[in-house]
């Protein structure tokens, strides 16, 4: 009766353990999570479903990585699901060139403005980030990276499994690309 | 203007590079309009960058998992979540909480040091002086009975005359034997 009750506990604060470390993950990573995959994929609607993607996998794999690398394993993971994303909608587009992904893109972004966006710095800010998702996939996902998610060159590499040296030259590449695109914006 | 000052620009601009490297570029902005002009555009690009916040994940994102996880993830959250996430999600918070126990400790060791009370009175002080004084005379005195008592009593009379009553027995015995050889 005691072992039990013992037992019980235990297993009650395991899952308290465990709740209040994936509650926290994901308070801490969702926007970034978020973010990223909205570059990386330029839809909001293939952002929502990576970024559900990625908060199942966290709970699934609760127990085979540490609180300190889990930044480095989240955005490892978010990454190659943008990938897998990516390629699938390479092959659709194959199938179906007329397919509809453009149209639905520019409507979920145009359906996100709103009053506010209409002021200077909002409009600003819809120019770098239609500038940023033009580049090119590779040094945009370094980019987004760096610049936004706040990442730094070790963590960039151990996620993307990129020497450091190259890290520093996409985000070299990246900030003169996109110096030119917004030039051409204005 | 070549590609290698042109990276120099742009890592300064965006603030990657060091102080001496800013400094250059500074001056050289100075002289040169057309790095002075680079300088200025990078720096705009790389404000308005900065100026990016992270894009809101959508609650409805929340919601869906937290029905597949059963897990309460933003509305239900545990006290114990909640003073995690206060102390740990924010790394300044972090920070200021560390350097404030550094600070309690450093402190606790500084001022509560345990104070070295003064016990005793200066005339109890005086008077363990002189009891003090009296006892090293009582023991004075005792060595010089002892010793008086070591050269009177025991090596005068129980060590001296026992050695001497020897050395007599033994002169006579020898006296003695003189007499015995002259008379041969």
């Amino acid at each position: 009766m005691c072992n039990k009750s013992a037992v019980s506990f235990v297993y009650n604060l395991e899952t308290m353990l465990t709740n209040t470390k994936y509650n926290f993950l994901v308070q801490q990573y969702r926007n970034g999570v978020y973010t990223y995959s909205f570059y990386m994929l330029k839809n909001r609607m293939d952002a929502d479903d990576v970024t559900q993607e990625v908060l199942i996998r966290i709970w699934k794999n609760m127990n085979k990585f540490k609180l300190l690398s889990a930044k480095s394993w989240i955005m490892k993971t978010t990454h190659n699901l943008c990938l897998d994303f990516l390629r699938r909608r390479k092959k659709e587009l194959e199938k179906n060139p007329y397919s509809t992904e453009d149209i639905l893109e520019y409507t979920t972004d145009k359906q996100s403005e709103d009053p506010v966006m209409l002021t200077e710095n909002k409009i600003n800010d819809t120019k770098v980030k239609e500038a940023i998702k033009k580049l090119p996939e590779k040094i945009r996902s370094v980019f987004v990276l760096y610049e936004i998610d706040g990442m730094k060159y070790k963590e960039i590499s151990k996620v993307l499994d990129l020497p450091i040296n190259s890290v520093k030259v996409y985000i070299l590449r990246a900030r003169k690309k996109l110096q030119n695109e917004l030039q051409l914006l204005r | 203007m070549d590609e290698k000052l042109l990276n120099r620009i742009i890592s300064v601009a965006y603030g990657d590079a060091t102080i001496a490297e800013k400094v250059k570029i500074y001056f050289l902005s100075r002289n040169n309009e057309e790095v002075k002009t680079t300088l200025a555009e990078y720096k705009q690009t790389a404000k308005r960058v900065n100026d990016l916040d992270l894009e809101e994940c959508p609650k409805e994102v929340i919601k869906n998992t937290t029905s597949i996880t059963e897990q309460s993830v933003s509305n239900e959250k545990s006290i114990l979540f909640d003073l995690y996430t206060f102390v740990f999600g924010r790394p300044a918070l972090a920070s200021m909480i560390a350097t404030v126990f550094v600070l309690a400790i450093i402190s606790t060791f500084v001022f509560n040091r345990p104070e070295i009370k003064q016990q005793y009175s200066t005339q109890e002080i005086e008077l363990a002086d002189t009891q003090v004084k009296q006892s090293l005379v009582m023991i004075a005195e005792v060595f010089n009975k002892t010793k008086t008592t070591i050269e009177t009593e025991i090596l005068t009379e129980q060590v001296g005359v026992p050695v001497h009553k020897g050395f007599n027995l033994v002169n006579n015995l020898f006296i003695g034997e003189n007499r015995y050889e002259k008379n041969n």
